[in-house]
């Protein structure tokens, strides 16, 4: 009755194939695992998605 | 005070000089449960049955709901497309006769596809401009509703047919069965958004696993929405098999499965899937086992068992464990987390189980949606 709705975040990591340098950010559309997002700053490699979650708020 | 001196017939009302009214106190209820108690527990029973079923209409319409303003806010679709969709919702399939089994697989397999096939001309009809990933998203969102839309009626069918009858024992199956439809019903409920976004759920770790095995490698398709790529590990060839994604699919892992075997004549075929936990295990766990880990309807199941005893070829499955709720929601993080480990154990049972020069099929079983290749 009173049950809590719980808010669940979506969140998408970035991670580059040469160096694994890794980021976390929020979901956006349009994301899907391993497509590729851009070049990797630090090394030129190519940055894909590697992980899609959803995070439940306050874990 | 004493308490041993007491009377039990004074207590009871019983004695002589008791009041008539005590005992009516006593007897009367004892008479009424007697000729009404069923009904009186009917009553109880039906008014909480009543909140669930109420609370599967209210499921139903916000998932249609969802579904339509989803349709019109990112597509175009015909004028009449809410008609055209209710028609749909209340598609029915009649599965074969089963008394004589023989061959019944082939039939179910048939009736499926089918269906499959109507659904998405059908989809594809209703909108002038739609591409393949939201073609599947809008089959498995359909899917979605007419499966909860059968879930209120068949509830409602069985509690009005037990009030209407007044027959007590017609409702406890009912009530028994209650708190698992409710479950699954929330669990559809919640899948809708997830899908909407094109979310990876719970379901798609497999295909996740798979499809990070073929990065880098030439993909083709295979059979309808499955996808075949071919890698090498430790001098073994690896024959890695998923649906084609971010679709919204499962593919035709079994039709797959069948065409490498004949051509290819792998050693061992490896499966990794979602599987539902027991109560009291733990989200995310892994487990090992022999045998073709494939849900649905059963027909692929069928297909790689066929298969695989037909050649002799061992069948290994790995699967990773979470609720019903965890498998068709939004992926939650523990279980995107097991992918690095499952692959490290797919290397182990590699190693355990063939030798160099060897194949073996590795299938990614699940829906694959938001996850490609």
């Amino acid at each position: 009755m009173f049950e809590k709705k719980k808010i669940i975040n979506c969140y998408t990591v970035d991670e580059c194939t040469s160096c694994n340098d890794s980021s976390q950010r929020k979901f956006k559309l349009g994301d899907y695992l391993f497509k590729q997002v851009s070049s990797c700053k630090s090394c030129d490699g190519k940055v894909i998605v590697t992980k899609i979650f959803g995070e439940t708020m306050g874990q | 005070m004493d308490f041993t001196n007491f009377d039990i017939d004074e207590l009871m009302g019983m004695s002589d000089d008791s009041n008539p009214l005590m005992m009516l106190l006593w007897i009367l209820p004892i008479i009424i449960l007697i000729f009404y108690g069923q009904r009186i527990q009917l009553f109880i029973t039906s008014g909480e049955i009543k909140k669930s079923i109420d609370k599967l209409d209210s499921f139903r319409d916000e998932s249609k709901k969802e579904l339509f303003s989803y349709l019109k806010n990112n597509l175009k679709p015909a004028s009449n497309i809410e008609s055209k969709l209710d028609k749909l919702f209340e598609y029915f399939t009649i599965m074969p006769v089963d008394i004589d089994p023989n061959g019944i697989m082939p039939k179910i397999n048939h009736l499926i596809r089918s269906r499959e096939d109507y659904t998405r001309n059908q989809i594809t009809l209703l909108f002038s401009d739609i591409d393949k990933v939201n073609i599947t998203k809008v089959q498995n969102l359909v899917e979605i509703v007419t499966t909860l839309q059968l879930m209120y009626k068949i509830t409602r069918h069985l509690f009005l047919t037990a009030k209407k009858q007044k027959n007590f024992p017609l409702i406890l199956p009912l009530q028994m069965m209650i708190p698992f439809v409710m479950e699954e019903a929330e669990a559809l409920k919640e899948a809708v958004s997830a899908i909407e976004q094109g979310q990876p759920i719970g379901d798609g770790i497999g295909p996740m696993v798979v499809g990070d095995m073929m990065r880098n490698t030439t993909k083709q398709e295979i059979a309808f929405e499955t996808i075949y790529s071919e890698s090498k590990f430790e001098e073994r060839k690896l024959h890695l098999v998923k649906a084609e994604g971010p679709y919204s699919t499962v593919g035709r892992l079994g039709e797959a499965a069948k065409l490498i075997i004949e051509k290819r004549r792998p050693d061992l075929i490896i499966m990794i899937d979602a599987a539902l936990k027991l109560e009291g295990e733990e989200s995310a766990e892994t487990a090992q086992g022999f045998g073709a880990a494939i849900g649905g309807i059963g027909t692929e199941r069928f297909q790689i068992e066929e298969i695989a005893t037909k050649n002799k070829i061992p069948v290994f499955a790995i699967v990773i464990k979470q609720s019903i709720k965890e498998a068709v929601t939004l992926m939650t993080k523990e279980i995107s987390e097991k992918a690095i480990s499952v692959k490290s154990d797919i290397h182990q049972m590699i190693r355990e189980n063939s030798k160099p020069g060897q194949s073996i099929i590795i299938l990614g079983v699940g829906n694959t949606i938001g996850v490609s290749q």
